[in-house]
């Protein structure tokens, strides 16, 4: 009886003193079922997720990115020339996928800022990119 | 030539050198129109009426002071430049489509302050509606949203914005 | 027993101080969402985002999200209490794209629910998310 008492103890604090080092007994955290992918009949959709949710997902087949590309030259008239490309992709559980891409610029200033908890979402019309949501929240779960 | 016999072209120079600073800007260039410092014209513009030359005597410091003055106060004003713009204008009237959009966003509002709720499915609901209207009802549908929330008639339920 | 008992103190009291620093000032506050609501509809949040996150609450959040249709920021606090407001000013929407899960989040807005203010800071005394 004294035996499991004492080991009921021992256990006790081992599991807080783990669950106080993964911070688990901690604040409110956003519950995004990682990636999600929405496709619809006229071919545009949109697809979202959380950077931090979807890289610690139990699934490895869940990725979600935006990547831009700036590019800079000199034509003969000796102007600078400036291009841009964006392509943001996000592949879910099931393996769907979504990719888009974009040159123009506002697009790719969204993407500023985009941290390793962001959440980021992307409507797409056809292959187009059309809007890039960047949402950053105290909530949200970081890269682990 | 004795150092005397030098004395007077250099004078003479020397003078005319003078003459030629107070006489200043008289080249004949035309002044740079798009460039906004303060430059300093002395070339009577066809559009000018104030600037005026003396009518006899040498230009004097008064009169280039004069001069600077008035072509200051012709420049544009400080600040009149295009500002940056904003994320979107609203300016045109909004087409058929974008009103059948913003009526459908109404209604999706609609019905989660009938519920005091608004979910993802509301946001969902929203979401191809939201894009399809115009700059003006975006800002107006989400000034209602937002003092739905903040009033306390409209309770998120999670915590994905509405757009 | 005695040792048992000290045993799982020590494990207990290892994984306290696990992961806390050593050096540098540290902001001590809770770090809380703090709402101001005024009458006339108009308001201010803030919050620390990394204090939140590392908090043991359970309701409270701040968050900006921006996008090309503009800026929304929403707060939540312990009581319950959540506001919002929107701008499609690309001025404010610059402040929002310099949000990090170690800064801390203030935004204000009118009557009318049209955000006014974004301040974000950083500082080496605010907490980052952890775990």
């Amino acid at each position: 009886m004294k035996l499991s008492i004492h080991a009921t103890r021992m256990g006790l604090a081992v599991v807080a003193a783990a669950l106080c080092a993964t911070g688990a007994l901690a604040g409110a955290r956003y519950g995004l079922p990682s990636v999600t992918v929405v496709k619809n009949a006229d071919g545009s959709g949109r697809a979202y997720g959380t950077l931090g949710g979807t890289r610690n997902s139990a699934f490895p087949s869940e990725k979600l990115s935006c990547t831009v590309s700036r590019t800079s030259s000199v034509n003969l008239a000796g102007s600078e020339v400036k291009t841009t490309a964006v392509v943001c992709t996000a592949t879910d559980k099931n393996r769907v996928t979504a990719t888009c891409v974009s040159n123009k610029e506002e697009i790719a200033d969204l993407l500023n800022g985009l941290s390793n908890d962001g959440l980021l979402e992307f409507s797409f019309t056809g292959a187009t990119c059309m809007s890039i949501y960047v949402y950053e929240s105290s909530s949200l779960e970081r890269k682990r | 030539m004795a150092s005397r016999q030098w004395l007077m072209p250099a004078a003479t120079g020397l003078t005319g050198l003078v003459a030629g600073f107070l006489m200043g800007g008289h080249t004949g260039e035309s002044p740079s129109t798009g460039d906004a410092s303060p430059h300093v014209v002395v070339y009577p513009r066809a559009d000018s009426t104030s600037t005026q030359l003396p009518a006899s005597g040498p230009v004097t410091l008064d009169d280039l002071r004069r001069v600077v003055r008035e072509e200051l106060a012709a420049l544009p004003a400080a600040g009149a430049v295009r500002g940056g713009h904003d994320v979107e204008s609203a300016v045109a009237e909004p087409t058929p489509e974008q009103d059948f959009a913003a009526d459908q966003a109404r209604a999706v509002l609609g019905s989660a302050l009938s519920r005091r709720s608004w979910t993802d499915a509301d946001r969902d609901a929203l979401a191809p509606q939201f894009a399809a209207m115009s700059p003006a009802q975006r800002e107006e549908w989400l000034q209602q949203y937002v003092q739905a929330v903040n009033q306390g008639r409209l309770v998120p339920e999670s915590e994905l914005p509405p757009f | 027993m005695k040792i048992k008992n000290s045993m799982a103190a020590l494990a207990l009291g290892a994984a306290l101080i696990m992961g806390t620093a050593f050096a540098g000032s540290k902001f001590t506050g809770n770090g809380s969402v703090v709402v101001t609501r005024n009458a006339d509809g108009s308001g201010t949040a803030s919050g620390y985002l990394g204090h939140v996150y590392n908090a043991p609450t359970t309701l409270e959040f701040i968050a900006c999200q921006k996008s090309n249709f503009g800026i929304y920021c929403q707060a939540k606090s312990e009581a319950n209490v959540h506001v919002a407001c929107s701008s499609n000013s690309a001025f404010l929407a610059n402040g929002v794209g310099s949000l990090s899960a170690d800064a801390r989040l203030t935004f204000k807005w009118d009557a009318a629910g049209k955000c006014t203010n974004i301040q974000v800071a950083h500082s080496s005394e605010f907490q980052d998310k952890q775990g």
